[in-house]
């Protein structure tokens, strides 16, 4: 299977992915930036000079390919460099208290023979588990197994969070409604943190609020909107998640699930917010903020879907800035704003 | 008397011959990492300098020996950049191939790459001489091993010769090189080839 011919795009999309990786855009040895060369042997993205020292060290020690001039990847080498990585590698060693900069020290020790060792075991592993499917996590769009990884990852999010507590929420009543969403989002930020996006906070900004900001120019009143936002913001789509369960269980006999998610969730959640604050909603709509769902078109994306840090940046950037979507953020506002008897004035 | 001083003449020319051997264009070639550029800088410069990977080529006239100027061409052995040794195969008048004798996982790729070389027109008769190189590593494959593993017994269109080397200590770099201007005289001696 590792002598396979493996195809010239499955080679640049997995090394498009593993380079996106900010662990992954410096130099391993050197810390030099974009970096094209690999050192298969630790699965680390290594400059054409870190290159030339490891390839003097001998092919026993350490293996250079590039990954530009080099076509005939293996998957076993592919799978190595997806597996591997220089943050793993970095943590390894630093574990290991091996902090050397001398490269012919640092990998002939012991500390660098055990790293080879265990990336060639992991490597065989995926190897054999994911055979040639082209991105280990399922979400490639060459990958023919992807519905598994997806469900995979998907409930492992899932389990990360107080499933209990965020199905409650409609239920609870109006005077706890604003402490709850800021209890849940705490356990959120706690939880969730591997799985945000770096680019969260700046996709974040980009809504509703920017025209705002800039009117008012108080930079620090912007700022903690903005957290406010990412964070409700978050939630919601954990929520969305949560109502995209409970709709596919309901609705087994849909056929597309993607379908059948989007009105009914967010039908649900106008209705809840109808059932627990009537008076709430009717203002949020007299506001324009109200849960239009029909003007939802069926190009925007359900935001819910996205499973792992990648997948969730990339909706986070479709997702429409609609004020018409009921979305956390506007609750979490308004609840506050009700708080401060805003509407009632 | 006078076919002794015709012997004679004919003795001066030969003298000559073999002195007054100019240049000879060598392409040296092999797969990456194999230290094709450390032996065109040790030869070059006698040092053992740390080199990065080619992109493109390096060229260097060398005078390995007494009387012997060779024009070393040395292309980069990234796969992406096999496929232009062949615009250098024009008028090369001898092959280095080198090849990592550590590297026993690759050395199928090699004889692949070698006799990829080998087949092409202009390569026909062209003496060739494998540089087993990083002899100083442990479990380095020996001459007769390369010989073998890169299919050179059966090899009949060009004449060949295995040579051991490290290019990081020089050893085996100019007993290759000496061999490799040998070959290349019997060769310019052969009638009919095209210079």
């Amino acid at each position: 299977m590792a002598d396979n011919v493996v195809d010239q795009k499955d080679i640049a999309a997995i090394f498009k992915r593993l380079r996106a990786l900010p662990e992954n855009k410096t130099c391993f040895d050197c810390g030099h930036s974009n970096p094209t060369w690999a050192s298969v042997t630790y699965g680390v993205f290594l400059c054409i000079d870190c290159s030339a020292v490891h390839r003097s060290l001998g092919v026993h020690l350490t293996f250079i390919r590039s990954t530009q001039l080099d076509t005939n990847w293996t998957w076993l080498q592919l799978r190595a460099m997806q597996v591997g990585g220089n943050a793993k590698a970095n943590a390894f060693f630093r574990q290991h208290n091996l902090s050397t900069e001398d490269s012919g020290a640092k990998y002939r020790s012991r500390v660098a023979e055990m790293y080879r060792e265990k990336l060639a075991t992991l490597a065989a592993r995926a190897l054999q588990q994911y055979g040639l499917q082209v991105h280990l996590d399922g979400h490639g769009p060459h990958s023919p197994n992807s519905p598994d990884g997806k469900e995979h990852d998907f409930f492992k999010d899932v389990e990360n969070q107080s499933f209990s507590q965020t199905v409650s929420i409609p239920t609870n009543g109006k005077n706890n409604h604003g402490n709850d969403d800021k209890d849940l989002s705490k356990t959120m930020e706690e939880t969730r943190v591997p799985t945000i996006g770096t680019r969260k906070p700046v996709a974040a900004k980009k809504k509703g609020l920017g025209a705002k900001k800039g009117g008012l120019g108080a930079t620090k009143v912007s700022t903690n909107f903005s957290e406010l936002e990412s964070r409700a913001q978050q939630m919601d789509k954990d929520k969305e998640k949560v109502a995209f369960m409970n709709a596919r269980e309901a609705e087994a006999e849909l056929i597309s699930p993607n379908l059948a998610y989007e009105p009914i969730s967010f039908k649900r959640e106008e209705e809840k917010l109808r059932h627990t604050d009537p008076k709430k909603a009717a203002q949020l709509e007299r506001l324009g903020m109200g849960a239009v769902t029909s003007k939802r078109g069926p190009g925007t994306a359900p935001s819910g879907r996205g499973h792992s840090a990648s997948a969730s940046m990339e909706t986070v950037e479709q997702v429409k800035p609609t004020k018409t979507q009921p979305s956390f953020a506007d609750k979490l506002r308004a609840s506050s704003h009700s708080n401060m008897d805003f509407f009632d004035r | 008397m006078g076919i002794v001083l015709s012997q004679f003449l004919s003795r001066i020319n030969e003298l000559y011959e073999s002195f007054s051997y100019s240049e000879a264009r060598i392409l040296m070639v092999g797969l990456d990492a194999a230290g094709k550029t450390t032996i065109l800088k040790k030869l070059k410069l006698n040092e053992t300098v740390s080199t990065i990977p080619t992109i493109g080529f390096n060229v260097e006239t060398v005078s390995p020996c007494k009387g012997v100027t060779f024009t070393v061409w040395d292309v980069g052995g990234q796969e992406k950049l096999r496929p232009l040794w062949r615009h250098f195969f024009q008028n090369t008048q001898g092959l280095i191939f080198v090849v990592d004798s550590s590297d026993l996982e690759r050395i199928s790729e090699a004889r692949q790459e070698l006799s990829n070389v080998l087949e092409n027109p202009e390569m026909e008769g062209v003496p060739v001489v494998v540089i087993g190189n990083k002899q100083d590593i442990p479990r380095a494959l020996k001459a007769h091993d390369i010989a073998q593993k890169l299919s050179l017994l059966q090899q009949k269109a060009n004449p060949w010769h295995v040579q051991e080397a490290c290019a990081k200590n020089g050893e085996g770099i100019y007993e290759a090189m000496h061999k490799l201007s040998d070959m290349v005289k019997d060769f310019e001696k052969v009638p009919g080839h095209t210079k």
